[in-house]
């Protein structure tokens, strides 16, 4: 009995949504019709009940573009730029341009904007380092094979832009990177190996100017500035083989991972350059970003790279015939995020029109 | 304001500059650790400084089949390998002193292991490029049995060379076997003439006022008076081995008159090294050894002569032990080098801390030390010096010899640090 109310209740409600809706696509053809009909007053007082309560959101803006026509034939100017503020909070990616909508439509969409002031996104992704060697520092005192390997890392974080203007911005992220990398050594001793594994964790702080293109589903974009990074941990694995062919015999040395954190420098500065594509979800967007750090910075603390953390001699030049050179990391990164626009419908202060004049003298040529 | 703006970027434009090569200083111009040799174990014993600035290290290293052969490897002050060369036949030759001569030869001198009681010296002059301009063999025999010769060192003289070191041939000295009771080796001092030919028999050769005698360095002070630092345990200073200084004659013979020792009683005082003290130091001889109680801790024990001796206590300048604790080495031994600002460094085996390691310090010129804190070079095997030079530039070089990886696989090392001992610029 209880079952058969609840679903007599949603059923009412189900009805009446419909019902309104309905009615409201046919007060909205209505209102199109009275519009090509040239009859503008009754429009506001047709669509109001619906604007109040009945659209859709995409219906709203319908709507919406046809008041601000309205009001704009109706010289109410107050009223049109009303409504078209409306329109973009409907729908802020909403552009109107020479080709599909009327001019002074065109003229009034100049006095506003959509564009997010702030745009933030999340990221996450996968990276390589690739090692800058400056100065090799190594115990041996002639030339040795030497072989750099990609290793994998990733990284995570967030970040946000503030827009100038549709196209251009200004972006500061903050990330999570744990970077890696790994150098054979082969020739020592002749016949001797090494291999040397470096992990990293970095804090970086990048912030550059990006361009991006404003309209379509899929939005590619560039960027370039500069990375303020901290290496906040670093740690190596090393492994020296000793072969002696004559004597037939090979002995590993190995160990655990050592923290040399103390033996690199903690505040570095890169250059960096990336693009990729937004991919338009709704409001919001995907994008896949490709991103080329180039490191400036030797990430060796000098002071300290004949020292163990102790303070003393490293025993790993001994141990491992190891001591670090002087170097770069560079890094190549590609990463996922979405972004979520912050979109703010707004007047603005300074309408510069001559953009429209050249965007029709163009469509005339 | 202008100004400021531009002041501004050139300031961001420095601070955001790449570090490259260019703008960054090779470090192993100014520092560094390098280990010399291929397969096998190598070893480090003494250096010197070419007058190219080239660095020739002198040490052995160890081939199948062939034993340990004497070692050479010339260096550019980076520590980067020039040449490297060996030398020796099937037997194990041990590597013992090198140096330049006035003539800018070199003068090597080493152990000929024919077994392990009996030894010979090989003597060689070589070409700065390390070929062979002369080489000799000093070797006795007891009737047809032959006796064991060592070296410690070589020293260039007017006319020649002396070789300084030890034998158990007891009939070498004057006098032949009359020595004192449980006689078992004396000290030695073969002269040879420039071309590493034997000296006429004029010469005495050997000297064994103790039980225990082995000359460490013989230096000419004039051809009439040649000082011979030896270590000996004749009696006074209750017996025990002390550094013993004896004036020898132009035929190279002793006399009480000249001879005194230095030491402490109770205790070994063994000489390692006798380095020229300059004129800005205090014209003489610094002399450096351990001291140590049988089964205690070693120390480093100095004395400071002036250059003309008395060959009494009227030739002292310093007599100390610097109080340090090197713990109980396996191979106490010492070097010495006058630092051209003042002073001495100081180089020495140190096992206080469980494995053997290089124990640099810097002392002045009246023999207190002048670093805070001493430098300690080494790893977890047990590494032992070979000696300690001052460079051209005024930084350290040390060499010595490492033990590597986990099989402690030994290698010649140098090690080049600044003034500080550090490795800085």
């Amino acid at each position: 009995m209880r079952s058969a109310i609840v679903a007599i209740i949603l059923s009412f409600f189900s009805l009446t949504s419909y019902g309104q809706e309905t009615g409201c696509l046919q007060t909205l053809t209505l209102a199109n019709e009275e519009f090509n009909a040239g009859r503008f007053f009754g429009i506001p007082s047709l669509l109001k009940d619906c604007l109040d309560r009945g659209f859709t959101n995409e219906q709203m803006v319908q709507a919406y573009y046809l008041l601000a026509q309205a009001y704009l034939i109706l010289d109410d100017p107050i009223a049109a730029e009303d409504s078209y503020l409306k329109l973009l909070k409907a729908d802020p990616e909403f552009i109107a341009t020479p080709e599909k909508d009327p001019i002074d439509l065109v003229y009034l969409s100049k006095k506003f904007t959509a564009t997010p002031i702030f745009t933030p996104h999340f990221r996450a992704g996968g990276n390589v380092s690739l090692v800058r060697t400056i100065h090799e520092i190594n115990t041996e005192p002639y030339p040795v094979g030497r072989n750099n390997k990609f290793r994998p890392g990733f990284q995570f974080g967030g970040g946000i832009d503030w827009n100038i203007n549709d196209n251009l911005s200004v972006g500061g992220e903050v990330l999570f990177s744990f970077k890696s990398f790994k150098i054979i050594k082969t020739g020592i001793s002749l016949d001797d190996g090494q291999e040397i594994i470096e992990r990293q964790t970095w804090f970086d702080v990048p912030l550059y100017v990006k361009y991006r293109d404003n309209l379509g589903k899929v939005r590619p974009y560039g960027y370039a500035g500069v990375s303020l990074n901290a290496l906040v941990g670093s740690s190596v694995e090393l492994f020296l083989d000793n072969l002696s062919p004559s004597l037939g015999s090979q002995v590993p040395t190995d160990g655990p991972n050592e923290k040399v954190g103390y033996k690199r420098t903690f505040l570095n500065r890169s250059l960096l350059v990336g693009g990729g594509v937004y991919y338009k979800v709704g409001r919001n967007f995907i994008f896949a970003d490709v991103r080329y750090v180039a490191g400036l910075n030797n990430l060796v603390n000098a002071e300290e790279n004949y020292q163990g953390e102790n303070g003393g001699y490293s025993q790993n030049i001994a141990r491992y015939r190891w001591i670090g050179d002087y170097y770069r990391l560079d890094n190549i990164s590609l990463s996922f995020g979405f972004v979520k626009p912050l979109y703010n419908p707004r007047k603005i202060k300074r309408v510069n029109t001559k953009r429209v004049m050249r965007d029709i003298s163009k469509e005339d040529n | 304001m202008k100004r400021g703006w531009i002041y501004l970027m050139v300031l961001s434009i420095l601070t955001w500059s790449c570090d490259t090569a260019s703008n960054i200083e090779p470090p192993d111009d100014s520092f560094f650790t390098k280990f010399y040799g291929n397969e096998g174990d190598q070893e480090g014993v003494d250096a010197v400084v070419n007058p190219d600035g080239t660095i020739t290290l002198f040490g052995t290293t160890e081939e199948v089949n062939f034993g340990k052969q004497l070692y050479l490897v010339n260096i550019q002050s980076n520590g980067l390998i020039n040449w490297e060369r060996t030398y020796g036949a099937d037997k194990n030759e041990i590597a013992k002193d090198i140096i330049l001569t006035n003539d800018n030869r070199l003068a090597l001198v080493a152990d000929i292991e024919n077994t392990s009681t009996e030894h010979d010296i090989l003597v060689l002059t070589l070409s700065l490029d390390g070929g062979i301009l002369a080489s000799d063999t000093i070797s006795y025999n007891n009737g047809t049995s032959p006796t064991d010769e060592t070296a410690n060192s070589i020293t260039q003289i007017s006319d020649g060379f002396i070789v300084a070191g030890s034998t158990n041939n007891l009939d070498v000295k004057p006098g032949g076997a009359s020595g004192p009771v449980n006689d078992t080796r004396d000290a030695l001092f073969v002269r040879l003439f420039d071309d590493l030919t034997v000296y006429p028999s004029i010469w005495k050769e050997a000297l064994g006022p103790g039980s225990f005698d082995e000359a460490i360095k013989v230096v000419e002070f004039s051809p009439n008076l040649f000082y011979m630092f030896t270590n000996s345990d004749k009696p006074n200073l209750d017996g025990d081995i002390n550094f013993n200084i004896i004036g020898l004659g132009s035929t190279g013979e002793g006399n009480a008159a000249n001879d005194f020792l230095l030491g402490q009683a109770g205790s070994n005082e063994t000489l390692s090294t006798v380095a020229f003290s300059p004129v800005e130091s205090g014209e003489g001889f610094l002399l450096a050894g351990i001291s140590q109680t049988p089964g205690s801790s070693a120390d480093i024990y100095i004395v400071k002569l002036r250059k003309d001796l008395n060959f009494n206590s009227s030739d002292i300048q310093v007599q100390k032990t610097l109080a340090i604790d090197l713990g109980i080495v396996s191979q106490a031994k010492v070097s010495a080098v006058a630092s051209a600002g003042s002073g001495f460094y100081i180089l020495a085996n140190d096992k206080s801390t469980g494995a053997q390691n290089f124990y640099l310090t810097k002392i002045d010129n009246s023999g207190f030390v002048v670093w805070d804190d001493a430098v300690i070079f080494g790893g977890e095997g047990d590494d032992s010096i070979g000696s300690v030079l001052e460079l051209p530039d005024g930084s350290i070089g040390i060499i010595g010899t490492f033990a590597v990886g986990r099989d402690g696989e030994t290698k010649m090392t140098f090690i080049k640090v600044n003034k500080e001992g550090k490795f800085k610029e």
